[in-house]
């Protein structure tokens, strides 16, 4: 029944029965609440003005009663007339309030008319008092007062308590009558308040599952759409919109599914397919149609290229179109493929027929080959013989080298006695140049000596002309000494001549010295010079005998190289009657080469035949 | 080593051993002359002695002191010459004329030096050894003059000497005694002495 409703109808049902339950929930709360008021009163009005009206009587009956005792002790007459009309006053009031008790009180009216009852025997004793005071009998009244007024007062204040407590008894009753209204209202709302809930929430719930169960179903479609997934089954019962919303969904389910079917044929290479748009704004179905008149355009044109033909055209739909460039740069690449192949096979054919006439002349130079062969293994056999002769004379020269490194270890160790020999005569040639030079101090210091030889000489000299001088101031008697003076000059004379010719000496032996030292430097030198020569030759020598010892290790292996060279030998005349044998087999398979490159020939002709039937 | 050997005679090493023994032995006897060097001395001595003397000739003579001075020799008179001295410690004195070489002292005399080629205003030629002193005095003067070396003592005839010569310059005549016959200028040492010139008197 909710499936057929449409979504509005059932969203006011829903509310509406909401808004009902609130109603009844707010109508029931007001009754009540109205009882409650209507029991506040009773217990205002009964207790309280009974209680009020009693009250006032029961104040006013004590003003009367403490009015008679001013009755009985006043003085004179004129306060005792005053006295009286305030007794009066108070009587009424009592009268008055007692009359509203009667006509308020809930109780037995008998209770109120034994306390007026009471009043009514009060008042003739009253006015016995008065009546006393008149007549100044002042100590009767007082005993009567005291007596039989006290007596009836306390009678009147006990019946007025017994009215006074029934009242009260009564309000508590109302109190609780007001209490228990109270209580059944609450629950009564409690009650109608969960059940106004538990529909809400039903129906809440009702309208929400009827909405969403069909929209989730659009919601899974779509989703599977949007997938790809095309084996979505909708079946649409309910008339409401999301009803009409689902049966739109399976139309375009269903568009989808032959558009589907349509593409799956053509990605099979099925160009029948029929698109038809289903409406003038059907952009897929139209794409469709186009897509498939595009591709059977495409088909025809490899059709007409499988049948050989080359010079189709194809024009590509626009810029981007893939397919169109990517055939039309495959159809223009086949013709240039086909023009290259035509070309290449071309060269094929010739290569294959100068194959065969190279193949041909191969064959005779094999020929020649084989017999080459053997002239050569008798040229290899004569070397084996000349290869034993050189074996031998590397044996001698091995011992030679022996021989050679011998002496030239004897070379080297008289070389280094040499270079021994060599350093001592060095060491006596420097002793011979400091002698030298002592020997050149010495005749300074004899060079010395003599030039005060000639200094005496010279004062000698002197010393005779002055002798002389005196002589021959002495006249006569020094002519002797004049002589004697004469004798010592000329000695003079000659110490200084000899001096001059020791001087000479001396110079003479200088330039020996210097000569001699020169000598001895150039001897020391030249001998330095010996010991470096010498150690020159000792390390010529011993590279000698280095050389000698590798020259005889050399001249060893020479000889273990003839005798691996004649087993060599012996290994190339095997390894040349191979090679005459693989020769002639050669010549054999030669002859087969030639063969297939006949093969070769025809083939290339074959092919050139086959490439010359595409139409470029 | 005995190729040149070969080349060149081997050093005798006995003979030079000999030679340098014999050399040892003459130095070790010292100057001492031998045998037959003395025997030669006293035989050249004994002709010398043995020499007739020269025939002395009654003729007035003078003795003179002989003595070089620049490649020439001058002679003068011994009996004005007291002695010859070695030239030591010359001290220069200032504002003196160009002939005044210095001052000497001579065993406590101060004495003055005189360059006599200055003072006869000679050429300077060439150069002397100027390292003698001849100390010439009379009564009243004393000074030495300066000498290349000294010759030695000589009579000479003064019936010999020439009065000057052509060849002759630069000493004055007042200062010539004489020229020897074998070229001595024999200078009169009293008139040396007595010239006035050579007395220096200056204040400053």
């Amino acid at each position: 029944m909710l499936q057929n409703m449409s979504i509005r109808a059932r969203l006011l049902l829903g509310f509406g029965i909401v808004i009902l339950f609130l109603i009844i929930v707010g109508v029931v709360a007001v009754l009540n609440v109205r009882s409650a008021q209507t029991v506040t009163v009773d217990l205002y009005t009964h207790p309280f003005t009974v209680t009020n009206s009693l009250k006032n009587a029961h104040t006013h009956i004590i003003k009367m009663h403490r009015g008679m005792k001013d009755v009985v002790l006043s003085a004179n007459p004129e306060e005792l007339n005053t006295t009286i009309a305030a007794v009066d006053d108070s009587g009424k009031e009592v009268y008055s309030n007692l009359k509203i008790v009667r006509e308020r009180y809930l109780g037995p009216k008998e209770d109120v008319d034994e306390v007026v009852r009471e009043l009514e025997a009060w008042q003739p004793i009253q006015r016995e008092v008065i009546n006393l005071m008149k007549t100044n009998q002042k100590d009767r009244a007082l005993s009567v007062h005291k007596g039989e007024a006290s007596n009836n007062v306390s009678r009147i204040e006990r019946k007025m308590d017994a009215v006074i407590e029934f009242a009260m008894n009564k309000a508590e009753s109302f109190y609780e009558d007001s209490m228990e209204i109270e209580e059944q209202t609450i629950r009564l709302l409690i009650v109608l308040f969960i059940a106004a809930v538990l529909i809400a929430v039903t129906v809440a719930m009702l309208i929400t599952r009827s909405i969403t169960t069909p929209l989730n179903k659009a919601v899974e479609v779509a989703e599977k759409l949007a997938l790809g997934d095309m084996s979505a089954e909708i079946d649409a019962v309910s008339k409401d919109e999301t009803g009409v919303l689902l049966r739109s969904m399976d139309r375009m389910v269903g568009s989808l599914k032959e558009m589907a079917s349509a593409a799956d044929k053509i990605s099979k290479g099925e160009m029948i397919v029929n698109v038809r748009p289903r409406s003038e704004k059907d952009i897929l179905g139209k794409s469709m149609q186009d897509m498939v008149g595009y591709l059977k355009g495409i088909a025809a044109i490899a059709e007409r290229i499988a049948g050989r033909d080359l010079n189709v055209r194809f024009k590509p739909l626009s810029e981007k179109d893939l397919l169109g460039n990517a055939f039309t740069g495959m159809i223009d690449n086949l013709r240039g493929m086909t023009k290259d192949l035509q070309e290449s096979v071309n060269v094929l054919a010739t290569s294959a027929s100068e194959i065969l006439s190279s193949t041909t002349e191969v064959a005779s130079s094999v020929t020649e080959t084989a017999t080459s062969v053997s002239e050569t293994t008798t040229t290899v056999e004569e070397v084996k013989q000349t290869a034993q002769v050189s074996s031998q004379k590397a044996q001698h020269v091995s011992d030679a080298a022996q021989k050679a490194v011998q002496i030239s270890h004897s070379g080297g160790k008289a070389v280094d006695d040499t270079v021994e020999k060599m350093d001592r005569i060095r060491q006596q040639m420097e002793s011979v140049a400091e002698s030298i030079v002592r020997l050149s101090e010495q005749s300074q210091a004899i060079g010395e000596i003599i030039a005060t030889v000639n200094d005496l000489a010279e004062q000698s000299n002197l010393l005779a002309v002055n002798a002389s001088i005196e002589a021959s101031k002495a006249g006569e008697h020094g002519k002797g000494f004049v002589v004697v003076a004469q004798e010592m000059r000329s000695l003079a004379e000659q110490s200084k001549q000899a001096t001059a010719q020791v001087r000479l000496i001396l110079n003479e032996i200088q330039k020996a010295t210097s000569a001699a030292v020169l000598a001895t430097e150039q001897g020391s030198k030249t001998v330095e010079e010996g010991m470096k020569q010498s150690e020159l030759a000792g390390d010529a020598i011993k590279a000698l005998a280095a050389s000698i010892t590798e020259a005889a290790q050399a001249a060893t292996q020479i000889t273990a190289s003839s005798q691996q060279q004649l087993v060599g030998m012996e290994q190339v005349i095997s390894a040349m009657n191979s090679i005459r044998l693989a020769t002639e087999q050669n010549v054999a398979g030669t002859k087969q080469t030639e063969g297939a490159a006949h093969n070769l020939h025809e083939l290339g002709q074959k092919l050139k035949k086959l490439v010359e039937q595409y139409k470029t | 080593m005995n190729e040149t050997g070969a080349k060149k005679p081997a050093v005798d090493w006995a003979e030079v051993r000999k030679r340098v023994e014999v050399t040892r032995l003459k130095i070790e006897q010292g100057w001492a002359p031998g045998l037959e060097e003395r025997k030669k001395i006293l035989r050249q001595r004994a002709a010398a002695l043995a020499k007739e003397p020269e025939r002395i000739i009654e003729e007035e003579k003078i003795e003179v002191i002989e003595f070089f001075l620049t490649h020439e020799r001058y002679g003068i008179e011994s009996s004005y010459v007291r002695e010859v001295y070695p030239l030591k410690d010359l001290t220069p004195v200032p504002c003196t004329p160009p002939f005044v070489l210095g001052i000497i002292n001579v065993r406590g005399r101060i004495l003055s030096v005189t360059d006599l080629k200055k003072f006869f205003n000679l050429p300077e030629k060439g150069l002397g050894d100027l390292n003698k002193v001849l100390i010439l005095s009379s009564d009243d003067m004393e000074f030495g003059i300066l000498a290349d070396s000294i010759a030695g003592v000589r009579t000479v005839p003064v019936a010999g000497l020439q009065k000057s010569l052509p060849t002759l310059t630069g000493v004055g005549e007042e200062y010539l005694k004489g020229v020897a016959g074998d070229g001595l200028i024999v200078l009169d040492a009293g008139r040396i002495l007595s010239d006035k010139a050579i007395i220096v008197n200056e204040e400053v």
